[in-house]
């Protein structure tokens, strides 16, 4: 698990004008389920497809297996992809699409027959052999791909968006059955999305990027409570950022407490609290509610301080509060997440 | 709403109405003429009869069949071993190359092309554009004759139809979807590789368009036989224009213009079939 697969050094490509990735760095351990995530336009995409060898950086190495492959073209990587629109060829059905590359690779075919219906098992996809893509649903098509993909047996499997084109329900349970496979095959997955929720699900590890550069690496755990950035804090959830300034004598100009944070005079600093860590409490600070939601089980509770400060609350009361009442809200010391971030605004 | 939907009628009407003044009835009439029987004069007398689809396989005829369609099929697969390479590469080129490229193809089908026929004779006759240059040259002493042989009538009809062919088969490159090529390396397949299984089969119903908007064709344009090939070349369009001008046998021009009719239709009968296979994008999505 610790050795290193897939490693990316001071990957950089511009198109034109516009740089698409800036000094990328980053290495995959073996077996690694690691999601690039961002918005759209932050150069993931682009990313993806150095690896693939569809896009040549401008500068920089990749090493799969301590082999530079940075030279090589996509035929002689040993890695595959499952493309965002599916890219399953119209012209074959769905055994010739999954056989295409086992054909190339020169195997045998009884092993091709035997290979291709187990990768279809996997996908759970067993007797379609013999389907036309085009009557295949969206959900099909896309186990198709991901059969065409596994069935090299690739060291890294890179996967586009794979659940963009999906509905919504039909996201989840692939979501599920994606690192059930990954789990299965123990390949190591290089998967690209600009959902947080897949990201937080699936990851073993998240990289965050945006504006072509990386804003975080780290576990889902990790980037959901200890964001390094302002982009990351606000990127992941929907959390409570306040701005500070360091007023001498470890105060601050927080409306909540905040302690024992060494910070320079005059050093702006944001506290991170996420809305499910304010609890109703009698030593609280108080505030009023302003209005209030249920979402999926979660009582959604906008409050206002005494300063004007809106303040976000999760909770799973079940007695929520009628808006304009009084309440004491507290926030433990542990739960207060402090990010330094000269270089962002609020 | 009501005037655009009068308008959509009026427009609807009028299509069937020109197809069915202009295509169907004359090509009932041809076939209709075909089972008839014509006199001596030339005048068709109302007799029903297989005569001329039977005199179709008289061995005159049925040797210039074989020799009109050796040379539909030549022109066929030179333009199509042309066009497509051609297509290729101007889709590859950049946006600016690529639109100036399209129009040097297509501007010569713009101009008249019994004009461009004539102006095949400056370049093949004796004191013509190449013999001169060959002998310039010196890899000749005397003119080569280049007019009036059948290789001269191959060679202009690809000239003339290059666009035809290039067209569908450009277009359909075009539109193929590039991801299916990412895909193919992807797998594991060269350039090669990809061309031969992804790229070209996708590209089949720009070909099969092509084939049909050459092939028949070729087996009609009697004045490219006439002024290149001096007459000695004999294609299905001359007897069928003889047929209706000097002979005067209207009931077996017709038979023979039906026969042509069959083998435009049997092309595109394999076009409908190929299309049907390979013209399915991945943007379709069916419900589960």
């Amino acid at each position: 698990m610790e050795e290193t697969i897939l490693s990316i050094k001071n990957i950089k490509k511009t198109f034109g004008n516009t740089t698409a990735i800036s000094d990328f760095n980053l290495d995959i351990k073996r077996g690694e389920f690691i999601t690039i995530l961002g918005p759209s336009g932050c150069g993931k995409t682009t990313l993806l497809r150095i690896i693939a060898g569809l896009e040549t950086p401008d500068s920089g190495q990749i090493f799969l297996d301590d082999i530079n492959i940075s030279e090589l073209p996509p035929e002689k990587r040993n890695v595959n992809t499952v493309f965002q629109n599916f890219a399953l060829f119209p012209h074959m059905n769905v055994f010739e699409n999954i056989a295409y590359g086992l054909k190339l690779k020169k195997f045998k075919k009884d092993e091709i027959k035997t290979l291709v219906s187990d990768a279809l098992e996997l996908v759970k996809l067993t007797g379609y052999e013999n389907r036309r893509i085009t009557q295949l649903s969206g959900g099909q098509k896309q186990r198709v791909a991901i059969a065409r993909a596994i069935v090299l047996k690739p060291e890294v499997l890179l996967l586009d968006e794979p659940l963009g084109a999906l509905d919504y329900k039909l996201r989840l349970s692939m979501q599920t059955e994606l690192k059930k496979i990954q789990m299965t095959l123990n390949t190591t997955f290089v998967y690209i999305t600009h959902d947080q929720d897949e990201a937080l699900n699936l990851s073993d590890r998240i990289v965050l990027m945006s504006n072509a550069t990386i804003e975080q690496i780290a576990t889902p755990d990790e980037i959901y409570k200890t964001p390094k950035t302002l982009f990351a804090a606000k990127f992941i959830g929907e959390p409570n950022i306040l701005k500070g300034l360091h007023i001498g004598d470890n105060q601050y100009d927080f409306s909540v407490l905040i302690q024992n944070f060494n910070l320079s005079e005059n050093e702006e600093v944001f506290a991170v609290i996420r809305p499910e860590s304010l609890k109703i409490s009698d030593d609280g600070i108080n505030a009023t509610v302003i209005d209030q939601s249920v979402k999926g089980g979660v009582v959604i509770t906008n409050v206002i301080l005494k300063n004007g400060t809106v303040l976000r609350m999760h909770s799973f009361d079940t007695k929520p509060y009628a808006v304009g009442d009084n309440i004491n809200i507290l926030c433990s010391n542990k739960d207060v997440h402090y990010i330094v971030d000269k270089s962002k605004d609020i | 709403m009501k005037k655009s939907n009068s308008l959509k009628i009026f427009s609807t009407y009028t299509t069937y109405l020109f197809l069915i003044a202009f295509v169907l009835i004359p090509t009932l009439f041809i076939i209709v003429v075909s089972f008839l029987k014509a006199d001596s004069l030339g005048n068709i007398k109302l007799m029903f009869t297989f005569e001329n689809f039977k005199k179709l396989f008289d061995p005159v005829y049925l040797n210039i069949m074989v020799n009109s369609l050796k040379i539909a099929f030549i022109t066929t697969i030179s333009a199509l071993l042309l066009a497509y390479p051609l297509a290729y590469i101007i889709s590859k080129t950049g946006r600016k190359i690529q639109q100036a490229l399209f129009m040097l193809i297509i501007l010569p089908y713009w101009t008249n092309s019994l004009v461009r026929t004539y102006s095949f004779l400056i370049v093949l006759r004796s004191d013509g554009i190449i013999n001169k240059l060959l002998m310039m040259l010196g890899a000749i002493t005397e003119p080569l004759q280049l007019l009036y042989t059948e290789g001269a009538v191959i060679f202009a009809m690809i000239y003339l139809l290059l666009p035809v062919m290039f067209l569908p088969i450009y277009s359909s490159i075009t539109k193929l979807d590039f991801s299916f090529v990412e895909a193919s390396h992807d797998l594991g397949a060269n350039k090669f590789q990809t061309f031969l299984s992804v790229i070209l089969p996708l590209t089949i119903p720009g070909v099969m368009a092509g084939t049909i908007l050459v092939f028949t064709p070729c087996l009609g344009l009697f004045f490219i036989s006439d002024l290149i090939g001096g007459g000695k070349t004999v294609l299905l369009g001359n007897i069928i224009r003889d047929q209706f001008t000097s002979t005067r046998n209207l009931p077996f021009g017709s038979a023979l213009s039906v026969l042509m009719m069959l083998f435009a239709l049997f092309f595109i009968a394999i076009y409908y079939k190929t299309s049907y296979l390979s013209n399915t994008k991945t943007g379709e999505q069916n419900n589960e």
